[in-house]
């Protein structure tokens, strides 16, 4: 070759090799000077706004929020700081707000269905809704005299006190048949109701001085996470934490001490404690002489009925552990319990909270900072109900409205005679999913004429309904909202506009009464126009303002405001019963078929067909079947699962996230198995939720099994949710 | 195959880059291949270099940006390798361009087939991660080589076949003891990982229980194992109609064997999740 | 300055507040999650319980995704902080592969990597990370470790991936377990 074109050559060779990495190299030094390690500036936002909100749903918590809007858009919440209970935070639920007001699956507008449960939904318009509701209604009256074929079932998926205008626009239109009582806590309620006169707790801030701490079937990690946080601060000043629980939740698994319990038995334990104290004399005995009525007849049971051995043998627990709780309970001063709602969703549920409200008067806990029988309180729910309280036209028909039991909701609907049940109004509520026995809800729905649902999405609840009527959410509406746990009062302002066609309960009930009114004059009597935010100034009264010092409720949007009297329950020792005493012996128990006493009432067991009990309990993604369905809940977890102990699965050869069948005589589901040793060998355990697009529900299985307290103070017996007996088979 | 852009670019760039060596060799041992024929050879060795770039850009995200990967040189193994095969493509034009001109290729096969093995090595080298075990050893860049050392030496028979010229016995004898070499290196690393405990044994039993791990091990070693073993037994070595097949087998072997590696290999775990 | 995040398991009950106030802040997409709580395995501490630990960034040392990044989209500022420079990701992946704590999360929108970032303009302005704030039960915290004597602190809990890969500088402290009484009906 020739030596001039190989010089040629390799210059040109290396020449092009070092372009070639010269290119690449000034490339990237080029974008290395040029395109932007800078930081990033905020994208351009002209308006941003800050409003108030209240969590309005049904939670110990109920947090004061400070939302953001930017340019009309709602894009964060967080938790208020002005109240010293949300402590600027919110729990999981509460900052996934956002998307459950932008979530793609919310209803747009009203629609309708032809054939009930096909899925053909058409849209309405709000003028054809009324009009179809409205003409119904008047057919209905006409037909049987009166409107009491038409039937409310709403309860606590929205607790602002305006809300309750929907029970005001069932009254407005005359007498109507309601779904009376709540599946939650009425057991519980009933007992406190006995014992004290009604349900009252220290305002929950207050735990921070307790030295000795119960937490009796109750999950506040998950279910009141504000309060754990209490708790915590508690057991950072000394307290000792015990959590008495079947499942060791993760509640108890920040316990000092963790006492797994034979579900239902919890009166007994309390019982065989109150034995101890009174054989070692650790009764505060100038308290119950001072304070009580039947300290005596309550001491003879005791001596008579109740032996620490047999409350170790029917709770599973040792001797030695409940005498030494006994003793340690009974001696730390102050002490305190903290009585859960799941506890009670049993058949003794209710005997069970007198028992352990009787563990409290019996040691001189009540009435004082850092102890008590801690459950829930109603002393700031006293507004003047404005919205709820309508009359009843003229022409009602009837003599008052017809009641039944929430709790046996299918059924009572179904049975209802003169006049039968044919349309059902279900708002804040979500009966398919929730109710028992979701077999016999089907049918009752079947049977209706017409059932209106007021809802955001698409449960299974509106999937059985004929038409649905689009909400707002909090965001989206005024309102105002109080906690039965906490002292805090909160206003709920408007952040953003209604999305699509969405509306308030009240509007809706405003509107649907000037249609009626347009097709028969008088037939409803509920204001057929007004302004939200002046409807909500009208809940206050004289006294809520005292009791929480404020002069005008306007005040609050200045911030939530904490109640300034009655913080701590019981403090002045007048009991609101009729003796006016805390009544270990209950003369009003009596009367409503209980033994006079805290006695124990024999748990509900299982039989060899159906060995396991399935406790039901509360989940942490969701509230009932709120929050769940939404895709950032999803995308944590999107699967229901059966959490059973190994020696369960063991037996019935079931793997780790095998699919399992867990079915009874009425129902059944399939969901895969989850192997863990914090749930005891007798139980099995599904967290209740509604999954998205899942036909997975387990009340299939859950028979309505009353508890035995409630019908006093909510009307109807409770829920015994967790005496439901199951079986399980590998799939 | 969600992995397709990555499979397709490391098999064929692996391709290309053990053709153009082998090319490379044959030339300065045999220095019997004709203009024509190098020409051709090494144009398609251009091509398939320039297609499995292009490929690669789509498993980005942002295809249209790809160059920025030339930003971390030094420090990024993907960054390397991006540098290197992108020389090594510029050398592959070059190196066709003398074929093509008849000039001295001598020196550009040189750089030409050592950049192509560093290029080759700095691919393996992008996947010895810790966060997988079962990569991080020298299993990749071994994989990556013998893909090399197999599909190079066949892709340049075919290309011979298209052009009626003939190869000795040399290149296929090279061509089996790159297979044996290739499923016994496989065999062994199988069993080293299935060994390792934890995620090792994970990843193992993942490419055990593969859809395609039967298919990836006849398509790719045995079935041509077993069509030179034939042959050789015949001694008939002309087997040029067999070549094809040959190739083929082994390239889709190659790609499923890939597809494999991408799709098998398991993440160290957070707490077990 | 070593900027970490300190994750009391001793005081979180897995509640999952710290991941949605993250996604909340940042409004991200539906399924990317910056922040994760983990369940700790049920047995690792002597009888069974439910304890967590939350994990987002863990703001490495020696961070394997800004060496493996071939866009030189990572950098690690003064005080610690791990950035992922979005305009500057090419959505190569690498990142997500070398990462042994799976933090880097594709965003199928954008067609970019993204993580956390600490809230880095959050702690520029004074204020907390969203999920230091937003956690009820104050189970996260953020501290100096070249500037910080929280004696029970410590680099690993069981089932962490091995921290001498990339010397994480999130830090734990361990539960707490209490006195289990479990019934006698049980093996």
């Amino acid at each position: 070759m020739d030596k001039k074109y190989a010089i040629t050559r390799r210059s040109f060779l290396r020449n092009s090799a070092i372009t070639v990495a010269s290119i690449g190299l000034s490339g990237s030094i080029y974008e290395f000077l040029f395109s932007g390690l800078a930081p990033v500036t905020a994208a351009k936002i002209s308006d941003v706004k800050k409003f108030l909100n209240a969590c309005p749903r049904n939670c110990y918590d109920t947090c004061s929020i400070v939302s953001t809007v930017a340019d009309g858009i709602l894009t964060k919440v967080e938790g208020s700081t002005l109240s010293s209970y949300t402590r600027g935070k919110l729990c999981a639920k509460g900052y996934s707000y956002t998307r459950s007001i932008y979530s793609p699956d919310r209803i747009k507008y009203p629609m309708k269905q032809k054939v009930r449960g096909s899925g053909n939904w058409e849209r309405i318009s709000w003028d054809e809704a009324y009009t179809e509701i409205a003409q119904k209604i008047l057919q209905i009256k006409k037909e049987y005299g009166s409107t009491l074929p038409i039937c409310l079932n709403k309860y606590s998926g929205n607790f602002d006190i305006m809300h309750y205008g929907i029970e005001g626009m069932l009254t407005s239109i005359g007498n109507t048949t309601r779904a009376t009582g709540t599946p939650c806590w009425p057991a519980g309620i009933d007992a406190q109701t006995f014992d004290f006169g009604t349900t009252y707790c220290n305002d929950p801030e207050d735990i921070v001085n307790a030295k000795y701490l119960i937490i009796w079937g109750a999950n506040p990690a998950w279910c009141s996470v504000h309060s754990m946080y209490f708790v915590k601060e508690a057991q950072k000043r000394g307290c000792k934490l015990i959590v008495i629980d079947p499942i060791l939740t993760q509640t108890a698994s920040q316990a000092d001490l963790y006492i797994q319990i034979k579900p239902s038995t919890d009166g007994a334990l309390a019982l065989g404690m109150a034995r101890y104290i009174l054989d070692n004399e650790l009764y505060d005995g100038e308290w119950l002489a001072k304070n009580s009525k039947g300290a005596e007849e309550f001491f003879s049971y005791l001596q008579k009925n109740i032996t620490v051995e047999w409350a170790a043998q029917k709770t599973g627990i040792p001797r030695g552990v409940i005498e030494s709780m006994a003793r340690e309970y009974a001696t730390t001063k102050p002490a305190n319990i903290w009585i859960g709602y799941g506890m009670q969703r049993h058949t003794n549920g209710g005997q069970n909270v007198r028992a352990i409200d009787a563990l409290a008067a019996i040691t001189g806990n009540i009435g004082k900072s850092g102890g008590g029988a801690q459950y829930a309180q109603l002393q700031t729910w006293g507004f003047a109900y404005y919205a709820m309280m309508q009359k009843k036209p003229e022409n009602s028909g009837g003599k008052s409205d017809r009641l039944i039991n929430i709790n046996n909701f299918g059924a009572e609907v179904l049975n209802a005679n003169e006049p039968p049940i044919k349309m059902m109004w279900i708002a804040c509520r979500n009966p398919i999913s929730q109710d028992p026995e979701t077999a016999v809800v089907n049918k009752a729905f079947e049977a209706m004429d017409l059932v209106v649902t007021a809802d955001m999405y698409m449960n299974s609840t509106v999937e059985m309904s004929d038409i649905v009527l689009p909400v707002t959410t909090t965001f989206e509406t005024p309102g105002v909202n109080v906690s039965y746990w906490h002292y805090w009062l909160s206003l709920n302002e408007q952040a953003i506009t209604p999305m699509y066609e969405c509306k308030n309960d009240v509007t809706i009930a405003m509107e649907l009464s000037a249609k009626l009114n347009e097709l028969e004059q008088g037939s409803c009597t509920f204001p057929v126009s007004g302004d939200l935010e002046e409807w909500v100034g009208k809940e206050f009264n004289d006294a809520i303002y005292k009791q929480f010092g404020i002069q005008d409720w306007t005040e609050l949007k200045k911030g939530p405001i904490k109640a300034k009297t009655g913080l701590i329950a019981w403090q002045d020792g007048k009991f609101k019963t009729p003796s006016g005493k805390y009544e270990l012996w209950s003369d009003e128990a009596k009367k409503f078929g209980h033994f006079p006493l805290p006695v124990y009432t024999e748990e509900l067991q299982p039989n060899d067909e159906f060995p396991l009990r399935c406790i039901s309990a509360h989940w942490k993604l969701g509230i009932n079947s709120q929050f769940q369905n939404l895709d950032w809940m999803a995308a944590i977890n999107n699967e229901p699962c059966l959490e059973m102990h190994p020696i369960v699965a063991n037996k019935f050869g079931i793997k780790d996230k095998e699919p399992v069948k867990m079915y009874n005589d009425i129902g059944y589901i399939v969901l895969p198995a989850k192997i863990t040793e914090t749930v005891s060998p007798d139980i099995v355990v599904v967290y209740e939720a509604w999954y998205k697009g899942k036909k997975i529900n387990v009340n299939y299985t859950v028979k309505a099994i009353p508890a035995d307290m409630g019908k006093k103070a909510t009307g109807s017996p409770g829920m015994a949710f967790h005496d439901n007996f199951v079986a399980i088979k590998k799939v | 195959m969600g992995e397709w852009p990555v499979v397709l670019f490391t098999v064929l760039s692996q391709m290309a880059a053990g053709a153009f060596v082998t090319l490379w060799v044959l030339d300065q041992r045999t220095k019997k291949i004709g203009t024509e024929m190098g020409s051709f050879a090494s144009l398609g060795i251009a091509l398939i270099t320039a297609i499995s770039l292009a490929v690669s850009t789509s498993h980005l995200g942002q295809p249209m940006e790809a160059y920025r990967a030339l930003s971390h040189i030094g420090t990024s193994w993907l960054s390397g390798e991006i540098l290197l095969f992108g020389m090594f493509f510029a050398l592959t034009v070059i190196y066709w361009y003398q074929w093509h001109c008849g000039m001295e290729r001598k020196f550009i096969g040189a750089i030409g087939a050592s950049v192509a093995l560093l290029a080759v090595m700095s691919s393996g080298m992008i996947y010895v991660l810790p966060a997988r075990p079962a990569w991080n050893n020298l299993g990749p860049m071994f994989f990556f080589l013998l893909t090399a050392a197999a599909l190079g030496p066949l892709l340049i028979s075919v290309l011979f076949k298209i052009k009626n010229v003939q190869l000795g016995k040399n290149l296929y004898i090279f061509a089996s003891v790159v297979l044996v070499v290739g499923l016994t290196n496989f065999l062994l690393y199988l069993s080293t990982i299935i060994s390792m405990g934890d995620i090792g044994t994970v990843t193992g039993k993942n490419i055990i229980m593969n859809g395609v791990f039967w298919p990836r091990l006849l398509a790719g070693w045995l079935v041509p194992l077993g069509i030179i073993a034939y042959t050789a037994l015949q001694k008939e070595w002309n087997i040029s109609r067999l070549v094809v097949a040959l190739f083929i087998l082994t390239f889709i072997g190659e790609l499923l064997g890939r597809s494999m590696f991408y799709e098998t290999v398991t993440a160290l775990t957070v707490f077990g999740f | 300055m070593k900027k970490a995040f300190v994750v009391k398991s001793d005081r979180c009950v897995g509640c999952h507040a710290c991941e949605m106030a993250c996604k909340n802040e940042y409004q991200l997409e539906a399924t990317i999650r910056w922040r994760k709580v983990y369940q700790l395995p049920e047995n690792e501490f002597g009888v069974p319980s439910r304890h967590f630990a939350s994990l987002a960034c863990n703001h490495c040392e020696n961070p394997a995704c800004l060496a493996a990044c071939p866009a030189k989209a990572y950098t690690k500022r003064e005080d610690g902080i791990v950035i992922h420079h979005t305009e500057r990701c090419i959505g190569c992946k690498m990142c997500m592969m070398a990462c042994p704590y799976k933090v880097p999360v594709f965003n199928e929108k954008i067609k970019k990597v993204e993580k956390c970032h600490m809230c880095a303009d959050k702690q520029d302005r004074g204020e907390k990370p969203a999920c230091v704030a937003g956690c009820p039960m104050e189970a996260l915290e953020i501290v100096d470790l070249d500037d910080t004597n929280l004696a029970n602190m410590r680099s690993f809990l069981p089932g962490f991936p091995d921290i001498a890969i990339t010397k994480p500088t999130t830090r734990f402290i361990t539960p707490n377990l209490g006195i289990q009484v479990r019934g006698n009906n049980n093996g």
